[in-house]
């Protein structure tokens, strides 16, 4: 049977669900050696600073138990140099591009995003309000509700694109943020984003990573970001882009019965750069041979009613 | 075209001393290969380990096989050292930026290999054969006799091998950075102009050899090692400091995309090695 695999995210409109994860994709061009990125329903870049960023020192990551743990840094080229350099280099592709954005305060993602309007084929922006691993802004923005809600408020007012928001797991109750962005004017939320972790070296007794603690990604973290996603989507009205530790197609199946209208693939795109596409094939099947005409008929048909079998 | 699909492991031979040689069947990757480029392994075949290794790769055996030359210290390396023939796992390359030829005018070529980091020169060797340049000297230097490795792969390769070691069980009991630097101060001047040094294995030794370099105005290239999250430039986890005023940002260049060979003199090494 033949299987229609779009999706529709509000606003956003993608030609399938899956779709890359900000800071395992680069700025999307060095995949084409692996893959064709107009096969992706679409793909996010590197956080985008006002200013380039050097990143932490190294080590930046430490593999763990199924996953592993990063502290990047959001080293990227600035926006400026993404805009005249890396997005034109995307022209001719048919899939989302979508950027994400990083600031240390709140003028910086004003300023970000300001600069981001109009950009010929930028179909959306990802507010990251959740990296844990700079010393100032990221994460603070996601975990303090009032704050979020401020900073959400005032991209909302210089963008006319459509507004995901980037969730950080690393709250008591993730609901609490994600609705406070839904007030604010997001129009999609993307969850999660890695959990702070510390990774020890025994005979060092030092932290693995030089910046201490980090974000951990990867299948390790596959049941935690399925719950967080279940639990945003039966009490927030917004579209759902789900990530974490997406590695097989069946990963994504199951995020998008949690909830996810779309997903994001990170981690996996280290190990194999061609699996996201890998996915939408995968997607493709499981979803003909189950009989799902639609992918869209996925999302949140989780069954949570008594009586069947588990 | 990078390959990124299953290959087949032919052979995995413990050559001794708890040293490794892996031959793939990989056609797609090994005609295109050149010296000190390496490919990517997925050694598991569940999510633990998650992530791919980096291998040097040690000769292309009849443009058909890719041959890796190591020894089992890590989680990645001892799965594949207990990987039977026949096995398939997945391969990502080849990658990184090989050694660059010997510049025009070479009159000799000097390779300083410190243990398992002489892995790129039986392909090293290879290449220069066939490009014509002077027959390559290698200074091979390891902790003792038995961590001297591959050497028939070398000769076969078309080195002549000078050995060091650390106890002094072959060879002469020295570090090689140190024979290097006996080796440059016994040429002329001009000769000295005219040597190209290829530089690869452990940190500590190669920020020693670049200070001999820098003390002797040698020319050279260093293939360096990192821990990779995935090998073609993206994850940003391998990166590597430029000495303060190269490159236009000082800033950290990729292992992976930006390397591994990296100029002499251009490395920020850790602090307390090096000049």
């Amino acid at each position: 049977m033949s299987v229609d695999l779009a999706v529709a995210l509000g606003p956003l409109r993608l030609k399938n669900p899956v779709v890359t994860a900000s800071g395992t994709f680069g700025y999307g061009t060095e995949f084409q050696p692996f893959l064709d990125l107009s096969r992706l329903g679409g793909l996010v870049v590197k956080g985008l600073s006002v200013r380039p960023r050097r990143g932490n020192a190294p080590p930046r990551i430490a593999e763990t138990a199924s996953g592993m743990i990063n502290a990047i840094g959001l080293q990227n080229v600035g926006v400026d140099a993404f805009l005249a350099e890396k997005l034109p280099a995307l022209a001719g592709c048919d899939t989302a591009v979508i950027a994400n954005v990083y600031g240390e305060s709140l003028e910086d993602y004003v300023e970000v995003c300001r600069r981001l309007e109009g950009a010929p084929g930028l179909a959306a922006i990802e507010l990251n309000v959740s990296c844990p691993n700079t010393a100032l802004g990221g994460m603070h923005f996601g975990v303090e509700v009032t704050v979020l809600a401020r900073l959400v408020g005032a991209v909302r007012r210089v963008t006319t694109l459509p507004l995901i928001v980037k969730l950080s797991p690393n709250v008591t109750d993730i609901r609490e943020p994600a609705r406070a962005a839904a007030d604010a004017g997001a129009d999609i939320l993307s969850l999660v984003n890695t959990f702070t972790a510390l990774a020890i070296n025994a005979e060092s007794r030092r932290p693995r990573l030089h910046n201490g603690v980090g974000g951990l990604s990867g299948p390790a973290i596959k049941p935690l970001a399925l719950y967080m996603v279940h639990r945003v989507a039966t009490s927030v009205a917004l579209p759902i882009m789900g990530m974490g530790g997406i590695m097989e197609p069946l990963d994504a199946v199951e995020f998008m019965m949690a909830g996810a209208t779309a997903v994001q693939i990170g981690t996996a795109n280290f190990v194999d750069p061609g699996r996201s596409v890998a996915i939408v094939d995968g997607l493709r099947d499981w979803c003909a041979s189950h009989g799902v005409a639609r992918a869209a008929d996925l999302v949140g048909s989780l069954r949570t009613d008594a009586g069947g079998p588990p | 075209m990078i390959w990124n699909g299953q290959v087949r492991l032919l052979e995995n031979r413990d050559i001794g001393h708890d040293h490794f040689l892996a031959v793939f069947e990989a056609r797609e990757v090994a005609g295109a290969l050149r010296p000190a480029q390496f490919v990517m392994l997925r050694v598991g075949d569940g999510t633990d380990p998650l992530l791919s290794r980096p291998f040097s790769v040690a000769r292309v055996g009849l443009g058909a096989t890719v041959d890796l030359l190591y020894k089992p210290y890590g989680r990645g390396t001892r799965i594949l050292s207990g990987l039977r023939p026949g096995t398939t796992v997945g391969m990502v390359g080849p990658l990184g930026r090989p050694f660059p030829d010997p510049p025009p005018g070479t009159t000799r070529v000097l390779a300083v290999a410190g243990g398992i980091g002489v892995a790129p020169f039986p392909l090293l060797g290879e290449h220069l054969r066939r490009l014509g340049a002077p027959r390559p000297h290698l200074l091979y230097g390891a902790r003792q006799a038995a961590d001297l490795v591959g050497r028939d792969l070398l000769e076969a390769a078309g080195w002549s091998i000078e050995v060091v070691t650390d106890d002094g069980s072959e060879g002469r009991r020295a570090l090689v950075p140190a024979l290097l630097d006996e080796t440059l101060a016994a040429l002329g001047p001009e000769e000295r102009a005219r040597t190209f040094t290829y530089v690869c294995g452990p940190t500590r030794m190669m920020a020693a050899t670049d200070a001999v370099l820098a003390r002797h105005g040698g020319a050279g290239q260093f293939s360096v090692e990192a821990f990779m999250g995935c090998g073609f430039g993206v994850c940003l986890s391998c990166v590597i400091p430029l000495r303060e005023g190269e490159g236009e940002d000082g800033g950290y260049r990729r292992v992976c995309v930006d390397g591994p060979t990296f100029p002499a003199g251009s490395l920020a090494w850790p602090q307390g090695l090096g000049a």
